[in-house]
């Protein structure tokens, strides 16, 4: 389907690639030549086998022969082919079966074979037919494809499979309308209505980007949803409106997810990294495109779940797909409400219809999560009680229903899509939602048109005290996503008149992702309502300057030269810039910036490992230093104080090291990027003696008279004896005993008395062998 | 001759001692390197005075540019905001 100029794709719009079905090379010869009968010539169905695929091929690949084919087709599978092509040609099975039954092209017949049993079956699917020939083509067989990951089962209660119709079809082919399924309107009058503006919308989300932005990243998890500790920092700091009850679980993942949807976030390694350009280029953007753009990301969101928020691990893994589908069902339900124009619908009587429309679903994946609002739906009271087809009915309003209760009236609302609103006075008055102006073009695309762009208004209000009210009942998405991006606020106040604060924090973040001082200024004068402060200009422009002055460069290439004429030599040669009397700075890792025999370190990768450290701390080196090598020792080392005696570690320069605020983990993480060797365990323990690690228990160092009787039974007895014990004073190991010095000659006359012989010296076990490590040969 | 004479580091210079100008004795390239720019050379020895961020600058590249530990820009930045400045980050 090519959109008209000026018109947006529908919401569900996934374009049809294929042509060839999959493993057309391993088929059967059976459904070839039943293909063939629809995309050759007659008669050339029965080629041989390899003759066949070629020519098939060939066929699939051709426009002309997909017009024959499209020519071919009955009125009915043509408009089949044209539901399909509505949605781009690639359709999610539960959205096409349901479109397919709204248009009345499957329908659904029950038998009724016993007062027990009554088999549901299609009365007419003419998708089997399509398929066989064609002209539809599973995508199911494609292993990368996200849907392959769960299946239904079969029969006119399952999802269709996932097929595409075949892209020469697809582009030759009218796309039908909008299906014809509506729900009759309310009758109430909406009281208490919630409702959030494209600004408002766009407020939130970008005031949790500039926080993203101000830190260049936060942690992630494994699975590239945002670490715990990374969400809560960013609740604490960001506070949001989580609105009236029923409120939206977890903003902040729901906002994380969004903008990783649009863009606006990467995964980098471990974590989730700003795009500031991108944003720059979304926030910016007309409210319309900014909404349609929010609710794509509502539909693909993986990590964050409609009525209970962010999940992770197996639960995500798990759950992720069957909601992406049912939020596809929720948004083609929409869709079609949305060419009914401006309405209010009961919530009980949309799910009753979308019900009706569903029939009883063989199995439901949506997750049995307990959800964070319970809508207490009439249709799925006592369903414990019920039996049969009414158990069913109240089942499902009871999970699904709840589901798309929260979908519709927490998830949507949130987003500005959908209103909600008690039809009628008190708590017993019917829940009803309508769909928002900027809701009904999203859902509604390509036949609704999006609203016009708000004017340009001068809605804030510019203190001296660098507060900032802002009007937002007046400010459009493009002006809310700039003012979240550079002012702050303590609160998580939401509404249409809000105040924020312009500090050095909220400007800094606001020019770290990718906003100039240039422009802050000028969107501060386009939407004051009166002239700018001074102290405030002068402010930002003093903030501004201070960043300026100090600036991180990373990924550069450095290139030292011994001398500046060496240095210039290499300039003449080559790009870069000059830097002091002895560098250039570069980018990139190019052939221009490769030196002959120069020492090569690599920042981001392994250092050289061209030192080796022994017991004294004495270092030595395989290889001259590099300037990263020889500013560490600097730092760590005593400095050569002759040829023969190079750099040391020793107590003086740790105490040197640590007063300079180095740690004991950067010092050993250092010595381990360098040394060609681990360090010696007797340097290692002495680094963090030196820096005072830990600051255990001292080490013991005294004289002792030792008792060694080397017999057991002889220790036993010697070591329990009431009569020796006033000599004894501890038992430091098996065999040994240490003695009162004093009672030493007394000890001795005693046990000579009991006949035992006594010997001056003592004898021990030899000491453990030396562990030979880098630096400790005991030679 | 002159213009290099005056820049020749005294011994008292209090700049020199925290953090030396780089004197290569051979040619070196260094890849993925981070740098630490200041409109003033005055900045770099309030900065290396502070025993919060001396650890992650090594030596000067010129009198208003440090070299800085490899691998440590993002926590270097982090240390600087945390100490009240607001630098500015370009990545390469």
């Amino acid at each position: 389907m090519t959109p008209s100029p000026g018109r947006s794709l529908p919401l569900l719009f996934a374009p049809s690639t294929r042509r060839v079905p999959g493993g057309l090379e391993h088929m059967r010869l059976d459904p070839l030549r039943k293909a063939a009968r629809t995309w050759l010539d007659a008669g050339l169905s029965s080629l041989p086998r390899e003759d066949l695929i070629s020519r098939l091929r060939k066929a699939l690949e051709d426009d002309a022969a997909a017009a024959r084919v499209l020519r071919s087709l009955t009125s009915q599978e043509r408009a089949v082919a044209a539901a399909y092509a509505r949605y781009g040609g690639s359709v999610d099975g539960q959205v096409i079966r349901l479109d397919l039954m709204a248009r009345g092209l499957l329908e659904i017949i029950e038998r009724k074979y016993s007062e027990h049993y009554i088999q549901r079956q299609w009365k007419q699917n003419p998708i089997t037919a399509m398929v066989e020939r064609w002209i539809l083509l599973s995508e199911e067989i494609d292993l990368g494809y996200s849907y392959s990951s769960y299946s239904y089962g079969s029969g006119p209660d399952s999802p269709l499979p996932r097929y595409s119709l075949h892209a020469g079809i697809a582009r030759q082919l009218e796309p039908a309308g909008p299906a014809p399924w509506s729900i009759p309107p309310a009758a109430g009058i909406p009281e208490a209505i919630t409702r959030r503006s494209p600004a408002e919308v766009a407020l939130d989300l970008s005031r949790v980007f500039a926080y993203l932005a101000g830190r260049g990243s936060v942690k992630a998890r494994k699975d590239g949803s945002p670490a715990g500790p990374a969400l809560r920092a960013l609740e604490k700091a960001v506070p949001l409106d989580e609105g009236a009850d029923p409120r939206l679980p977890d903003p902040h993942g729901f906002s994380l997810e969004l903008m990783r949807s649009a863009g606006l976030i990467g995964v980098q390694g471990s974590e989730l990294v700003a795009d500031a350009t991108a944003a720059a280029r979304q926030f910016t953007r007309p409210d319309f495109l900014q909404m349609d753009s929010w609710a794509r990301g509502w539909l693909s969101a993986r990590y964050w779940f409609d009525g209970s928020g962010s999940e992770q691990g197996r639960a995500a893994l798990a759950y992720a797909g069957p909601v992406q589908s049912a939020r596809k069902v929720l948004a083609w339900a929409l869709g079609c409400l949305a060419h009914a124009g401006d309405r209010w619908y009961e919530l009980d009587t949309f799910l009753e219809r979308l019900h009706a429309l569903h029939g009883h679903p063989s199995s439901s994946h949506l997750p049995y999560m307990e959800l964070t609002w319970d809508p207490r739906l009439a249709a799925a009271r006592d369903k414990e009680r019920q039996s049969g087809d009414a158990r069913l009915r109240a089942w499902w309003f009871s999970k699904e229903g709840t589901w798309y209760a929260n979908a519709l009236m927490v998830s949507l609302v949130a987003l500005g899509l959908v209103e909600r609103a008690r039809l009628g006075r008190g708590e017993s008055a019917p829940l009803g939602f309508r769909l928002t102006e900027s809701g009904r073009a999203v859902f509604g695309a390509p036949e609704v048109a999006p609203p016009p762009e708000p004017a340009q208004r001068r809605c804030l209000v510019i203190q001296p005290n660098f507060d900032i009210v802002a009007y937002l009942d007046q400010a459009g998405a493009r002006t809310a996503g700039f003012l979240g991006r550079i002012a702050e606020s303590d609160s998580a106040h939401s509404g249409p008149i809000q105040t924020f604060r312009l500090t050095q924090t909220s400007v800094y973040q606001a020019e770290e992702s990718g906003l100039s001082h240039a422009q802050i200024v000028e969107f501060l004068q386009q939407h004051s309502q009166r002239e700018l402060p001074a102290n405030v200009l002068r402010s930002l422009a003093d903030w501004s300057g201070r960043r300026e002055s100090l600036s991180i460069r990373s990924g550069v290439t450095v290139l030292a030269f011994p001398s500046t004429a060496d240095r210039d030599a290499y300039l003449e040669r080559h790009a870069g810039t000059a830097c002091g009397e002895h560098c250039v700075l570069g980018s990139g890792s190019g052939k221009a910036l490769q030196l002959p025999g120069a020492l090569v370190s690599r920042h981001l990768g392994d250092r050289r490992r061209t030192l080796e450290l022994d017991e004294q701390g004495q270092i030595s080196l395989t290889q001259p230093l590099d300037l990263v090598q020889k500013s560490r020792l600097r730092r760590i080392a005593q400095p050569p104080r002759s040829a023969a005696i190079g750099w040391q570690l020793t107590a003086a320069s740790m105490r040197r090291a640590a007063a300079g605020g180095l740690k004991p983990g950067v010092v050993h993480g250092w010595l381990s990027d360098h040394l060609a060797r681990p360090a010696p365990p007797l340097i290692a323990v002495a680094i963090d003696a030196w820096l005072r690690v830990g600051r255990g228990r001292p080490l013991e160092l005294a004289d002792a008279v030792l008792l060694h009787i080397p017999e057991k039974d002889q220790f036993q007895a010697i070591a329990t004896s009431p009569r020796l014990r006033p000599f004894l004073l501890a038992r430091p190991g098996p065999g040994w005993l240490v003695v009162h010095k004093e009672t030493r000659k007394e000890l001795t006359a005693v046990l000579e008395e009991l006949g035992f012989t006594m010997a001056r010296e003592l004898t021990h076990d030899e000491l453990p062998a030396i562990t030979r490590l880098a630096g400790t040969d005991p030679k | 001759m002159a213009r290099k004479k005056a820049l020749q580091p005294s011994a008292s210079d209090p700049l020199n001692e925290l953090l030396p100008l780089a004197e290569p004795t051979a040619p070196e390239v260094h890849f993925g390197a981070a740098v630490l720019e200041v409109s003033d050379p005055a900045q770099l020895l309030e900065l290396a005075g502070d025993t919060a961020v001396r650890p992650y600058l090594l030596c000067r590249l010129a009198p208003q540019v440090a070299l800085v530990d490899p691998g440590r820009a993002d926590d270097l930045a982090d240390v600087l905001r945390r100490r009240g400045h607001t630098p500015k980050i370009l990545k390469s």
